[in-house]
């Protein structure tokens, strides 16, 4: 995945970042929701 | 301590990802016992939401600890996605509460069958629930709306301290996580630093330009709408830069305005202690460009930016420009030559006529010599025209470049967005490693 991430431009490269970074956040969210 | 390349980034992904769900973990181990997923999910988009805007603020606030790693202009596209995902929080906040707020009830004082119906609390909440979304469209659109820059900026940031200031008050009042004094502890500092993080660049960083003033010593008209402009500094050292780095540049205006923009240094650092810079005029102030005298204060604030070729150690270096996108390629080599650096060069310089190709002697000097190879590139060129004619596309970077260069040149670009785009995905295909590609995108708003 790194690999693959570190192939992409630079705009995909951050866009990429943010969509995991979003990902964690709605996990996080999840999670604490249903504790 | 000087981080790997590669670990920076992630790094401060990690800090990033810690310091927006810390009020979410600290409201997790609280003694607030859950009242049920959607009321927790509510609370929870709320607490990521406003954590979220207040790191916006620490993004674009021009600190180097932060974009140093990684660039500015990779910075601010971050800020500028995350500002999105917390719009969708904050407007998703308050319809995920499954009841309507009410009165306080003293049999349920951790207020798990309560939603608080304070309209002093909730006043402000809802103020921001409007301003949100307008303040993020005007961001994004802000290109397209008829407003000056200098305008742009002082609304956004004095908008943002509007916003924020409202959502700690609904924070405060209204959240019920956050009534626990270790959170409002916490909700405090996250704003203080926030605010910290524009009073360093509205005010601190002013302070200390006061201190440090440069003056223009020379400007020339270089094409129809580029000017070179040197800057000289004003009874102290200068400050230390490397080849290709650029600063903001607020020339004739107190530092404490924000009549200030980023620019390209053009000069080699090894050259002394003056600065120059290439100059399109896009409005706003480069419009007034011509009417500047030498003579006139100039303050700065940088230098920023990852586009430097120092510490690199590729056999030959590719430089890929487009319109005023020279600017820092002129830096690099311009000390190159400067540093009687032996490596081989090759620069891609691409404009729309062939009037607007600045500095042509020198570069075609450059062009003379052994270890430099030019290539013009011109989309509109007249009749007679014998270099390169379209756009610096797939096509004319396979026919400029071999495969070894490929393999073990380093690749440095900077222009307008298409360009950029078409070219890093050529080159990433063509075999170039991510490593070997530095780009800087010149829109940093």
């Amino acid at each position: 995945m790194i690999r693959w991430l570190r192939r992409q431009t630079q705009e995909n490269r951050v866009w990429w970042t943010v969509v995991s970074v979003n990902a964690v956040l709605v996990v996080t969210l999840i999670l604490f929701a249903i504790r | 301590m000087r981080l790997h390349p590669r670990a920076a980034p992630a790094l401060l992904v990690l800090l990033y990802v810690v310091i927006v769900c810390l009020p979410l973990l600290l409201s997790w181990v609280s003694s607030m016992p859950p009242r049920g997923l959607r009321n927790d999910l509510a609370s929870g988009l709320g607490l990521l939401a406003f954590a979220m805007i207040l790191a916006e603020f620490v993004l674009s606030g021009r600190i180097r600890a932060i974009s140093g790693g990684v660039g500015l202009d990779v910075t601010i596209r971050f800020h500028q996605l995350m500002a999105r995902t917390a719009l969708g929080f904050a407007l998703l906040h308050p319809f995920m509460y499954q009841w309507l707020p009410g009165p306080a009830r003293p049999w349920d004082p951790t207020r798990q069958l309560t939603l608080t119906g304070d309209f002093y609390a909730l006043s402000t909440g809802i103020m921001a629930f409007l301003l949100l979304p307008a303040f993020v469209m005007v961001s994004m659109k802000h290109d397209d709306l008829d407003y000056k820059y200098e305008f742009w900026r002082l609304t956004h940031g004095f908008g943002a301290l509007v916003i924020a200031g409202l959502l700690l008050h609904h924070t405060l009042h209204a959240g019920r996580y956050s009534a626990d004094p270790l959170m409002v502890w916490m909700w405090a500092t996250m704003t203080a630093i926030a605010g910290f993080s524009l009073c360093f660049v509205y005010v601190l960083k002013p302070v200390f330009q006061i201190a440090h003033p440069w003056r223009v010593t020379e400007i020339e008209n270089l094409s129809p709408r580029q000017w070179g402009v040197t800057i000289s500094p004003k009874g102290h050292a200068g400050v230390p830069y490397k080849a290709g780095q650029f600063v903001w540049l607020n020339i004739g205006h107190t530092p404490f305005s924000v009549k200030e923009n980023p620019f390209s240094i053009s000069s080699a650092p090894g050259a002394g202690n003056e600065m120059s810079f290439v100059i399109k005029e896009l409005g706003d102030f480069t419009s007034t460009l011509g009417t500047v005298r030498p003579g006139t204060k100039a303050y700065i604030d940088g230098p920023h930016g990852t586009l430097t070729i120092d510490g690199r150690i590729e056999p030959g270096i590719a430089l890929i420009a487009g319109g005023v996108g020279i600017a820092p390629m002129l830096s690099i080599q311009r000390e190159l030559n400067v540093t009687n650096d032996p490596r081989k060069t090759a620069l891609i310089y691409g404009n729309r006529t062939e009037d607007q190709i600045v500095f042509r002697d020198e570069i075609d000097a450059w062009a003379l010599s052994d270890s430099t190879e030019v290539t013009y590139v011109l989309r509109e060129p007249e009749a007679g025209w014998a270099g390169e004619r379209g756009l610096i596309d797939a096509d004319m970077i396979t026919r400029c470049f071999d495969a070894d260069q490929f393999a073990n040149w380093l690749f440095v670009l900077c222009g307008p967005q298409a360009m950029m785009t078409t070219v890093e995905e050529k080159l990433l295909a063509s075999g170039v490693t991510p490593a070997r590609i530095l780009s800087e995108r010149f829109q940093y708003d």
